[in-house]
């Protein structure tokens, strides 16, 4: 038994019973097998999430996941890697594996998808290539659909004009376009299949400043690129640039806004993660002050400071 | 720069005989990595013995690369990087000591200054053409940050403390030109002229322009939820600082904008945390440096989970992510010309004072990195 620990179940790709050494390398071709757009090859995260791209984008429904086996290619199970296989798939993989004759593994199920398998290029080893592999997960054309480069920072002269500051905060997406949820949501089940429900209609300010706080910490995987391009810094940014154009201290009324939270900023990490329901942690001590500080508490480095006033 | 040649006498033994001992498994429980240079990279001789807190690269001035630290041993060293035919060497060139731990250091524009900051309370000034280094500043509690400001009608050196306040020092007189008294204790902060940015406890941000006489500007509630960790100015296509990224202990960093034209400029994005087990957590570690390419505008992170990442902010993608070091990363920064890229790979305190191993041997790597760093072509 302490046999078959050694060996665990390689990372399968659901849709086409293929193993992969690495998990990077499943998503990487789930990506460019299952989840790649068959009208404008974009380049989904999920099955669901192409469904939605094709329907909003292109108005075409799919009804089938291209490249799988005839009973797995349904669009509505949300898959990412590993991630939400259903379990007895899961377990009836693992039990294929656990046999035996492993030469015929990948012949788990009756059906006979495999031979039409196009020939993938073989799973990278090298760690170079692997990074590069995993760089180029989202193509360039993805990202300039999604997310125009802001070229318009540039045309900013500097930040010192006052002019800017009195703008209204503008909260409100321009437009919502679908492949921005469809990217951004992608990995995590929820939001990605509600909100194509939602359209464009609804306010985005409310949606963005929901979806990222949860998605942040119920994605589980990382995704390797910018996996949550979101605007919430905007909002912020925008609705106190009213104060301070004149360079005038303003320590009167902000004294107020920024003590709260640092008051009450006792963050106890673990916990307030577990809150969100979410299976991430952060790596930190559980007191809400700088690592330095907690280090220089120790006698070690706190004896060598002299007492001085 | 030739007066600089001053201080280059000393003997590469300077700092004591490089440790011996050996590393131990890897940082954290569940990974065992014996090689402590998974990315080939050209390891600094004789590094500090306790965690390097503070890393900077000499500034254009100079023509030659020195690289400063700063560390909990108390020590402030300096190296030479040079270029020789396998790749980078670095030769010990002098130290000077704090009396407690080095949290920040920074250099004097013109590069014959160095500037250091310490849980001693006090900043110093290390004159590098003579090897002399004098108090310049004092404050009630540990400073946690400098920087050097060069503006065109004065200059001098800015110190953030945890003793809440923000002063500005002439190096010459033992009273501040200015004190600026905050809400919270300084955590992060940065200068670019006529641009600064201190990063507080309690995610307070607050931005000075420096013009005339430094000033408050603005202040920003952090567009992260978690603390402020480390900050770094960008500058814009007229070399004009225009914005800062900010990095949080949850993983996280955010590309702000003083004065956004479009409130969609700003975002954020995740980076430095584990890849999700199965039925296991994903781990999410603290961003403990950000530093900008000064060429390419692009930027570097780097982690407690012992990565370092490379970045596009204007295409908004990951150029590279290294493999994990054998423990965090605490510091990195950019040579002048923007050819190298440094890290310095010791403890950061992320799991507590159990997991910190004074054994643990520290590493400052070198990374020629101006490729890699080039932004993504536009399609």
């Amino acid at each position: 038994m302490g046999r078959k620990k050694k060996k665990p179940v390689k990372p399968w790709c659901w849709y086409c019973n293929r193993e992969f050494d690495d998990e990077k390398i499943l998503i990487q071709h789930q990506k460019a097998k299952h989840f790649k757009c068959p009208t404008c090859h974009k380049k989904l995260y999920t099955g669901p999430g192409m469904a939605i791209h094709c329907i909003q984008v292109h108005k075409e429904t799919i009804d089938k996941i291209p490249n799988a086996l005839p009973n797995r290619n349904s669009v509505d199970i949300e898959i990412y890697g590993m991630e939400g296989i259903p379990e007895a798939d899961l377990r009836e993989h693992e039990r294929q594996k656990g046999n035996p004759s492993n030469d015929v593994p990948i012949m788990s199920q009756p059906s006979s998808g495999m031979p039409q398998m196009p020939k993938m290029p073989p799973p990278l080893t090298s760690p170079a290539a692997m990074v590069a592999a995993a760089s180029g997960m989202i193509p360039p054309q993805v990202v300039g659909l999604n997310i125009p480069p802001p070229s318009t920072p540039y045309m900013m002269p500097g930040y010192l004009p006052p002019a800017p500051y009195t703008a209204p905060p503008v909260p409100v997406q321009p437009q919502t376009n679908p492949n921005v949820y469809a990217t951004i949501g992608a990995p995590s089940t929820p939001y990605v299949s509600t909100l194509p429900l939602q359209s464009p209609l609804i306010p985005p300010q409310p949606l963005v400043n929901s979806v990222i706080p949860t998605g942040t910490l119920t994605n589980v995987p990382s995704k390797p690129l910018f996996p949550c391009v979101s605007n919430t810094g905007a909002d912020n940014s925008s609705s106190t640039t009213v104060v301070g154009a004149d360079f005038k201290p303003i320590l009167s009324n902000s004294t107020s806004t920024t003590n709260p939270p640092s008051s009450s900023s006792v963050i106890s990490k673990p916990a307030s993660v577990a809150s969100t329901g979410a299976t991430s942690r952060i790596i930190h001590p559980e007191e809400d002050i700088s690592l330095e500080e907690l280090r220089a508490r120790l006698p070690k480095y706190a004896g060598m400071i002299p007492q001085i006033a | 720069m030739s007066g600089f040649g001053g201080f280059g006498a000393a003997p590469t033994s300077l700092f004591g005989s490089p440790s011996s001992q050996p590393t131990f498994g890897g940082f954290g429980s569940s990974n065992l990595i014996q090689n402590h240079n998974p990315m080939k990279d050209f390891e600094v001789a004789n590094s500090p013995d306790d965690s390097i807190a503070a890393l900077e690269f000499s500034p254009p001035a100079l023509p030659q690369n020195y690289l400063i630290s700063g560390s909990w041993d108390n020590q402030i060293r300096c190296w030479e990087i040079q270029q020789v035919q396998q790749g980078w060497q670095s030769i010990a060139k002098a130290q000077q000591s704090h009396q407690g731990p080095v949290l920040d250091v920074a250099w004097s524009d013109d590069g014959t200054r160095v500037f250091s900051a310490s849980c001693d309370k006090t900043v110093k000034m290390w004159d590098l053409n003579s090897n002399q280094s004098i108090q310049i500043a004092q404050h009630d509690d540990a400073v946690k940050t400098v920087h050097w400001i060069k503006a065109p009608n004065y200059q001098c050196v800015m110190s953030g403390s945890w003793d809440k306040t923000l002063k500005f020092w002439d190096t010459r007189s033992p009273q501040p030109m200015a004190s600026i008294p905050l809400t919270e204790r300084v955590y992060c902060a940065d200068v670019i002229y006529p641009m600064a940015v201190v990063g507080i406890a309690g995610r307070g941000i607050i931005v000075y322009q420096l013009e005339n006489q430094p000033s408050e500007f603005k202040r920003i509630e952090s567009p992260l939820k978690y603390q402020n960790r480390c900050l770094s100015i960008f500058l814009d296509k007229k070399q004009a600082p225009s914005g800062f990224a900010l990095g949080s202990v949850e993983g996280r960093v955010a590309i702000q904008y003083v004065s956004p034209t479009n409130p969609k400029d700003n975002f954020t994005f995740k980076c430095h945390r584990s890849n999700g087990t199965p039925n296991g957590f994903q781990d999410i570690f603290a961003v403990n440096d950000i530093a900008f390419h000064p060429q390419h505008g692009t930027l570097a992170t780097v982690g407690s989970d012992g990565k370092f990442s490379f970045w596009d902010k204007d295409a908004r993608t990951k150029l590279k992510t290294s493999e994990q070091l054998e423990q965090p990363i605490t510091r990195c920064c950019f040579s002048a010309k923007g050819e190298l890229f440094a890290y310095a790979v010791s403890y950061d305190w992320s799991k507590g004072h159990e997991f910190y191993s004074p054994q643990k041997k520290n590493h400052i790597f070198l990374h020629p990195c101006f490729e890699e760093l080039k932004p993504r072509p536009k399609t």
